[in-house]
């Protein structure tokens, strides 16, 4: 015993000093796609940048249980897209879409576990996902908080964040906004973040010239990928292809509500060159 | 002239005992109790509004993991160290049979594990309750479950360490622990999509390790009503008869082993 406590002071002054090491890298903000990838598809160029985002990606993967009480959602297999053999989950409260989603643990009906089936159904949280509820949105909320803190690159976290702060309470605009704009300062190169100010500056404030001073950069951040040669990369992560095309359109629609058409269609077809099959971006191209 | 196993048993457990508290084994478990106290007081600082699903979550994957690995530990060890150290023949000169020592081991290591498994839950409850999150009635129901699937895996355990290494035995019963809920669910997809017969799953079923059926957890956390009490009445046959069944398996093989 003496000689664990004798040890923890020399741990505690080691550990010390890798905090003092660590933080400098761990507060780096990710002004290029190339220390991005390299925190993504290089592990042993940074432990501490895969550390966050594994622990950034793990509170991610933690929401959808926090908002179902526990219950574990899961893709539907092509055979079960096809036959429509389970139950599709489905929202009572619009707060999540769950297209082609059902519940690991399987209905009685279709579960051939005779008892197994009912114990598992007990001692786990189980519940019929047609229509269900979500628990309040405030419970997961401290989640997109942590995993922004463990990984400020994760965009994701700052993005539906800030639509959890929304959906609590309508009247946390401001407090949605300040958390995009945290985003943007550690994303400075992000496009859907941009893209998502400017779509909540756009609506919720209809502050015109705000917002497109937003999806004005959003667009730029995009075009800068382009030329370093990087938007095939970029356009894998969902979230960034999506905002890349939502600034087009929202600029399109921005410009369609001051009634500047020629404008409108020089977005849309700015984004049709990207998104050529876009039909919201063909619609304001005519 | 012959002991009965009442006596046995209660021999080998004070032994036991005693053993774990010279081993020191039971410090882990205070170790790791500071460790919580002190993580909980990080959230004293920041306040612990609105964490209280994340703390939980935290606190009760902690209790599951750690007292699982424990509980292996433990259990793989007990007859293994008594060969090593060939205190097991001064053992086996006394009346007692080789099966009256391996229940006997298996009570030592249920009631060390259960013990470790009740100061880290004990501490855990306080530590929430000291922090304002109070856990509902479901918490002793979890208490009861998790205490019987204590006692399966150490029965497990102990009748995997007849036939293996030490070190083979940690891994596998690790892995059988851990990886239960994940065998499970191949079975069903196998059954769904690759057209498995639901008698030769629910064969299969019956003979797989279900310790994941043993922790209520997640309803614990999310604070889900008390579940019905023949759930966990059919949990504890299953206990009883799986884990009886694994200690005559290991003691059809013990009674011939050559020790030593």
């Amino acid at each position: 015993m003496r000689a664990i406590g004798l040890l923890i002071i020399p741990l505690g002054l080691i550990g010390g000093v890798v905090i003092r090491l660590v933080m400098p890298v761990q507060m780096l903000r990710a002004d290029t796609l190339t220390a991005h990838t390299l925190y993504d598809r290089q592990a042993m160029v940074s432990v501490v940048g895969e550390v966050r985002s594994s622990l950034a990606g793990y509170l991610w993967a933690k929401t959808d249980e926090y908002t179902h009480g526990g219950v574990w959602l899961r893709p539907m297999t092509e055979r079960e897209k096809r036959l429509r053999t389970v139950r599709e989950a489905s929202s009572a409260d619009a707060l999540h879409s769950h297209e082609d989603e059902t519940s690991v643990i399987p209905e009685p009906k279709r579960d051939p576990r005779w008892l197994w089936g009912d114990i598992e159904r007990q001692v786990k949280p189980f519940f019929d996902v047609r229509h269900h509820f979500h628990r309040p949105v405030r419970e997961v909320l401290p989640l997109y908080r942590f995993m922004t803190w463990a990984d400020p690159t994760f965009v994701q976290g700052y993005l539906v964040g800030a639509q959890m702060i929304l959906f609590d309470n309508k009247h946390n605009l401001r407090e949605a906004l300040a958390f995009l704009k945290e985003g943007v300062h550690h994303n400075p190169r992000s496009i859907a973040l941009f893209t998502e100010l400017g779509r909540y500056t756009l609506v919720q404030l209809g502050d015109y010239a705000q917002a497109e001073s937003y999806l004005r950069r959003a667009i730029r951040n995009g075009d800068y990928w382009v030329q370093t040669g990087n938007a095939s990369i970029i356009l894998q992560n969902p979230f960034e292809r999506e905002g890349w095309r939502d600034a087009y359109r929202w600029l399109a629609i921005l410009k369609h509500h001051e009634q500047r058409f020629d404008q409108q269609r020089e977005w849309a077809r700015r984004g049709l060159h990207y998104f050529p099959t876009d039909p919201v971006l063909q619609r304001f191209a005519k | 002239m012959s002991v009965s196993l009442m006596q046995v048993c209660r021999a080998l457990a004070i032994a036991g005992l005693l053993e774990t508290i010279r081993r020191k084994d039971l410090y882990v478990v205070l170790i790791l109790m500071v460790l919580m106290v002190l993580g909980a007081s990080t959230f004293r600082v920041f306040g612990v509004r609105g964490l209280e699903i994340f703390i939980k979550d935290v606190a009760f994957l902690a209790i599951g993991v750690l007292s699982t690995v424990l509980t292996v530990l433990i259990a793989a060890r007990q007859l293994p160290d008594e060969v090593q150290r060939r205190t097991i023949y001064p053992l086996l000169a006394r009346p007692i049979t080789r099966g009256q020592l391996l229940i006997g081991k298996w009570l030592v290591a249920f009631v060390t594990a259960g013990l470790g498994f009740l100061v880290l839950a004990g501490s855990a409850w306080l530590l929430l309750l000291v922090l304002g999150i109070p856990l509902k009635p479901i918490f002793g129901q979890y208490l009861l479950l998790k205490l019987m699937g204590i006692g399966w895996l150490c029965a497990l355990v102990v009748a995997l360490s007849v036939y293996l290494t030490p070190a083979a035995n940690v891994t596998i019963s690790l892995i059988l622990a851990f990886g239960s809920g994940l065998f499970n669910r191949l079975l069903l997809m196998a059954h769904w999509e690759r057209g498995l017969d639901a008698l030769w799953l629910n064969w299969l079923f019956g003979i797989m390790p279900h310790y994941d059926f043993f922790d209520m957890s997640q309803k614990v956390v999310y604070d889900w009503e008390p579940i019905a009490w023949w759930v966990i009445g059919a949990m504890g046959v299953y206990a009883l008869t799986s884990g009886s069944l694994y200690l005559v398996l290991g003691w059809l093989r013990f009674r011939r082993q050559v020790l030593g």
